[in-house]
């Protein structure tokens, strides 16, 4: 296990450095040069910049050095969090807003991953041990038609009927907590937060729960079709730890794998989410950034996200190989 | 089981071959609805400038016939004829059961003829459309388009007004004819979806096929490359690259085009990797067979299936992104019809006219359902796999009160 | 008089594929007595696996169906026992080995896991019983180093030491009958006699009742008491061993015995069965191997053409042409004993 281990984060760093060149060649792509355009903001703002300025702005970003050393000068800025100021008005520390961003994000995701996991395993087993039965059937056909409903329909499909009243009211429509909160204990604090939740909980996890569901159904349909599966059938042991024990242990394999696609599935849909229902999230962020052309923060989130996909394919290679013994031998 | 394994394997074999004709061939209603809406967008967005434009047909005007409506057809109408005709081709002709070829080659024949006077009409055809002509409906006879609005023809009477007689969907913020712009936005996101799922197929079938089949550094190293790609976000690099560049449809589809291609890449690759290790590929080697050609030849067409799985799904998807995309308001400029737009259009109108964004809802709903709906057909068509272990089969209820599962 | 300890009667098992009803095992009866190793032999795919998997109901989970027949067990029929007490006796009272050793075992668990859960099942032992039990089990089948090997998962096994595992698994609750599916096919020789002698004294010492399925003549000859030989879903001839091979009664067999090749008689052309097993979904009609059948043609050709014609007509039934030596054949009489030596 620990070869295992060693040998995948050996394989990270190349992949590491691609995504830190891939942001880095970005940042350098703006249209104009990352110096004119903070000029132009500047000069929206009514701010003249006199030479002395220019060539202090020069310096910072290293621009008249060779790319390379502009490069190394980004990476170690990078690696000290220290990603400039934001160009989208508010001239706060990118690192700040980052920072904000992600624990709303992170809360965000981990609710949903959670959420669609406790969900699709039964679904999965179900769908597999039920396989061709008329209740089954109708059961897939609902998933395939959740699958089929894109993001932004399903959000506000569901807040016309339960936030705006025109069928429920009872759930909250924007943001992330009440405005008003006089008063609120530390309980009524987490079910505020809780209550607000729901909506963008379950529309970020339907395509992802739907999706999960059927590779639970085709991973357990497969691994009922196997040998081992009938020897233990054969030995007399339970019909429900034949399914739960010997053909899950199995069939989960390719699921958990799939925590690694789900992670960047999520943080795509989480842009359209948030935006939406008005989270502060680091989808959100990402967004306003693009309208307000705001690169530096753009750079910072490629990279963070960039490596945080990355860990998260990690965890999964690991959890794939806690699990399945020969996965440690490749 | 020997004998199991034996029906498996004449079955896969049968399969590979007639699988994707069984799903041209539907059996449940299901199936046979979602064909059917695929069959309706196409024909409407094909024929979009015909049913849904503001120039009548025929307008008979004291004894001179004029055809306002073929007036304004430009190159892209002729096109999609075309495209139109590429479709009926392969529905009827993969999908009949009609064994006698003479049917066939007439069909053919007619069609192969209409095919080239498409051809002959994109040369002939204006490039862009003239402005829209104030008609003048009180002098004369004429034949009405079905949907007798342009996508951009602002109806002065009707603002924000729920659907009737006269407008059947409805009209937008702007007054115009909501069904003629989801028709006029099909052609729009089925273009888009198309051209990009041709070139993610096209990216990912050529990285897949090299990747497996080579192995060893090769491998490793592009499979790095792809995990770069994997580490970002599909729509969060859309929207990245947009904060970079114009807006624009080449734009758009390259876009989705270039970041879709890393689900096929990996299909492929795993597709290819286990072929390769099937006896006849060692045995094409034995002979002497050069390694490109048993790639070619040999790998290759049994990994068409899941391919073709994949890019149906990868068609989808790309529909969903552009939407997305849209609805975001990115991507496409401004003006452009596409359902994804007219949605986010609709979005502040929620309240008092939940219309404008409930159809294009509606629609995009279904044509992706239809989609994954007959993807999904292919994929159970091309694994027999799953037919003899099959829902058709009964446990002998007579024989065992309880049941086993 | 040895006690039937299995009898299956009537026995008939279908599939619904793509391509139609396919009658897999069509009519099938046969008896295993205490203590004996009954061997069912037949070419690949003429039901003879399909037979095995019926007897303790796997084959629905296959995809098959069970279409008519009995299986008596215990004074029990299992086809028709509700699937709680069916599950007491799988693995407790009829335990089964299975052809691929490789695919048997669960990859993800070790395989002392795999035996004791048998154990902790049907014998209510606890963890550390059922561990130290099953320890006992891989060194009395002949696994070396039985305490560290229970650890190992299966890839780190080799094919015969797993197919012993599986054997050590078949052993823990003592059965009274093991059904054995091909359990050699996949390994080694060397090995499979290995394999073979460890099922055969095992049997001795529990006094179980072994059912072996297999394709190998040269493994019933060595192992079988009795015989059952099936040809496309039916039994053709039943026998005890020595009968069987010294003087068969049905053309099929005699044609399987006749085709084995020998180290000692002199050169000349091997004997093969022409033609080859016809499709499942096309059987001939009245017998099934008329077409194939030296008998018939031979019959036909000394011009008792009148007679030979019931072949094609009538399938025929298990007659006992000799004591306890039944044959389904219409002309078994007029069968020449068994082939020494090839054609010259």
């Amino acid at each position: 296990m620990r070869t295992y281990l060693l040998k995948r984060l050996l394989f990270c760093v190349p992949t590491l450095l691609g995504i830190t060149l891939v942001t880095f060649a970005l940042s350098r792509m703006v249209p104009g040069g990352p110096l004119s355009q903070r000029l132009a903001l500047l000069h929206e703002e009514g701010i003249e910049v006199g030479d002395e300025e220019i060539a202090r702005y020069r310096d910072l970003l290293a621009l008249d050095r060779p790319l390379l050393h502009q490069y190394g000068t980004w990476l170690r800025q990078s690696t000290t969090l220290d990603f400039g100021r934001s160009q989208s008005g508010d001239n706060l520390p990118v690192r700040t807003k980052i920072g904000e961003a992600l624990a709303v994000s992170l809360g965000l995701q981990l609710v949903s991953i959670l959420f669609i996991y406790v969900l699709s395993i039964p679904v999965g087993c179900y769908g597999a041990v039920c396989y061709g039965r008329w209740h089954e059937r109708w059961v897939t056909l609902g998933l395939l038609l959740l699958y089929s409903i894109p993001v932004f329909v399903l959000a506000y499909l569901l807040i016309v009927l339960l936030c705006t009243g025109q069928v429920l009211s009872i759930l909250p429509l924007h943001g992330l907590r009440t405005i008003d909160r006089q008063g609120f204990t530390w309980l009524d604090h987490a079910a505020d937060i809780a209550r607000h939740l729901v909506l963008p909980v379950i529309c970020l996890s339907a395509a992802g729960f739907t999706a999960m569901t059927r590779y639970m159904r085709a991973g357990m349909v497969e691994a009922l079709a196997l040998d081992f599966v009938r020897t233990a059938r054969a030995k007399g042991l339970r019909e429900r730890t034949v399914i739960f024990k010997h053909a899950l242990a199995h069939g989960i394999v390719p699921v958990l794998a799939l925590l690694a696609g789900l992670f960047p599935y999520l943080l795509s849909g989480s842009v359209i989410v948030e935006n939406i229902f008005g989270i502060p999230g680091m989808g959100r962020l990402a967004f306003d950034s693009v309208q307000s052309r705001d690169y530096p923060t753009l750079m910072a989130l490629s990279l963070i996200i960039g490596i945080a996909t990355m860990a998260g394919f990690l965890v999964s290679d690991l959890l794939q190989a806690a699990f399945d013994p020969r996965v440690r031998l490749r | 089981m020997t004998d199991l394994k034996e029906i498996t394997a004449a079955l896969e074999e049968r399969a590979a071959v007639q699988g994707p004709r069984r799903i041209l061939h539907p059996r449940r209603r299901l199936h046979q609805a979602a064909l059917w809406i695929a069959d309706t967008v196409i024909l409407a967005s094909a024929a979009a400038t015909l049913i849904a434009s503001s120039a009548p047909w025929v307008r008979i005007d004291q004894g001179s016939v004029e055809f306002p409506n073929f007036r304004t057809w430009i190159r892209a109408d002729a096109a999609w004829l075309a495209a139109l005709w590429v479709y009926l081709l392969v529905r009827i002709l993969l999908g009949s059961r009609n064994r006698r070829g003479w049917m066939k080659r007439i069909l053919i024949r007619g069609l192969a003829g209409l095919f080239l006077l498409f051809l002959v009409l994109t040369h002939l055809l204006p490039d862009r459309r003239p402005p829209e002509r104030v008609s003048v409906f009180a002098e004369g006879f004429s034949i009405q388009a079905p949907i007798p609005f342009d996508p951009d023809h602002t109806d002065p009477e009707a603002f924000r007004a729920p659907p009737s007689r006269r407008h059947l969907l409805g009209t937008d913020t702007q007054g115009r004819d909501l069904l003629s712009r989801l028709i006029h936005g099909g052609r729009v996101s089925l273009l888009v979806a198309f051209c990009s799922t041709l070139i993610a197929v096209s990216l990912g079938l050529l990285f897949g096929a090299v990747c497996g089949f080579f192995g060893g550094l090769v491998d490793l190293l592009l499979m790095r490359v792809l995990e770069i790609f994997l580490c970002f976000p599909q729509l969060f690099l859309l929207i990245l690259v947009f904060a970079y560049l114009p807006g624009s449809l080449l734009a758009v589809v390259a876009m989705i085009g270039l970041v879709a291609w890393t689900s096929i890449a990996r299909l492929v690759r795993a597709e290819v990797l286990r072929i390769k290790n099937h006896d006849f590929v060692l045995a094409a080697r034995a002979l002497g067979c050069p390694s490109f050609m048993v790639l070619i030849r040999h790998v290759l067409p049994l990994s068409v299936g899941p391919t073709l799985v994949a890019a149906s799904f990868c068609f989808a998807g790309a529909m969903i992104s552009e939407a997305s995309l849209s609805f975001l308001g990115l991507g496409l400029p401004q003006g452009t019809p596409t359902w994804g737009r007219i949605l986010f259009d609709g979005k502040g109108a929620l309240d008092y006219a939940p219309w404008i964004s409930l159809f294009p809802g509606l629609l995009l709903f279904l044509a992706i359902a239809s989609i994954h709906f007959v993807g999904e057909r292919l994929r159970d068509a091309l694994d027999p796999r799953a037919r003899v272990i099959a829902p058709e089969i009964m446990p002998s209820v007579s024989i065992s009160k309880g049941r086993i599962r | 008089m040895t006690d039937v300890v299995l009898k299956v009667k009537d026995l008939a098992v279908s599939f619904m594929s793509e391509l139609g009803l396919v009658r897999a095992v069509d009519g099938v009866d046969f008896e295993l007595r205490r203590g004996e190793t009954l061997a069912l032999v037949g070419e690949s795919g003429c039901g003879k696996s399909v037979t095995a998997h019926s007897i303790l109901r796997l084959v629905e989970h296959a995809g098959g169906r069970i279409e008519r027949g009995s299986v008596w067990f215990n004074g029990a029929d299992l086809l028709k026992m509700p699937a709680e007490a069916l599950r007491r006796v799988r693995g407790n009272r009829i335990a089964m080995i299975f052809q691929e050793p490789m695919t048997a075992l669960n990859p993800v668990f070790t395989v002392g896991e795999q035996v004791a859960e048998v154990i902790r099942e049907h014998l209510g032992r606890k963890r550390k019983e059922a561990r130290a039990q099953a320890i006992d089990l891989f060194a009395r089948v002949g696994i070396p180093d039985p305490s560290q090997r229970v650890d190992h998962y299966p890839h780190q096994l080799s094919g015969g030491m797993k197919q012993r595992v599986m054997i050590a698994m078949a052993l823990a609750c003592s059965p009274l009958v093991l059904i054995a599916d091909e359990p050699t096919t996949a390994l080694d020789v060397t090995v499979q006699a290995q394999i073979l002698d460890l099922i055969a004294s095992l049997q001795r010492e529990q006094g179980m009742a072994v059912l072996l399925i297999t394709h190998d003549l040269g493994v019933v000859a060595e192992v079988g008491d009795r015989v059952s030989v099936m040809y496309c879903g039916r039994m053709v001839e039943h026998g005890t061993a020595h009968e069987v091979f010294s003087e068969p009664l049905h053309p099929y067999t005699h044609g399987l015995i006749s085709s084995i090749p020998s180290l000692t008689a002199p050169r000349g052309q091997l004997r093969a069965i022409p033609g080859g097993v016809p499709d499942p979904l096309d059987f001939p009609s009245g017998c099934r191997f008329h077409p194939r059948c030296f008998l018939k043609t031979r019959l036909e050709t000394a011009a008792e053409s009148g007679g030979s014609r019931i072949c094609s007509e009538v399938s025929p039934s298990l007659r006992e042409w000799r004591p306890s030596h039944p044959a389904a054949c219409h002309f078994a009489e007029h069968m020449p004993p068994a082939a020494k030596e090839p054609a010259p």
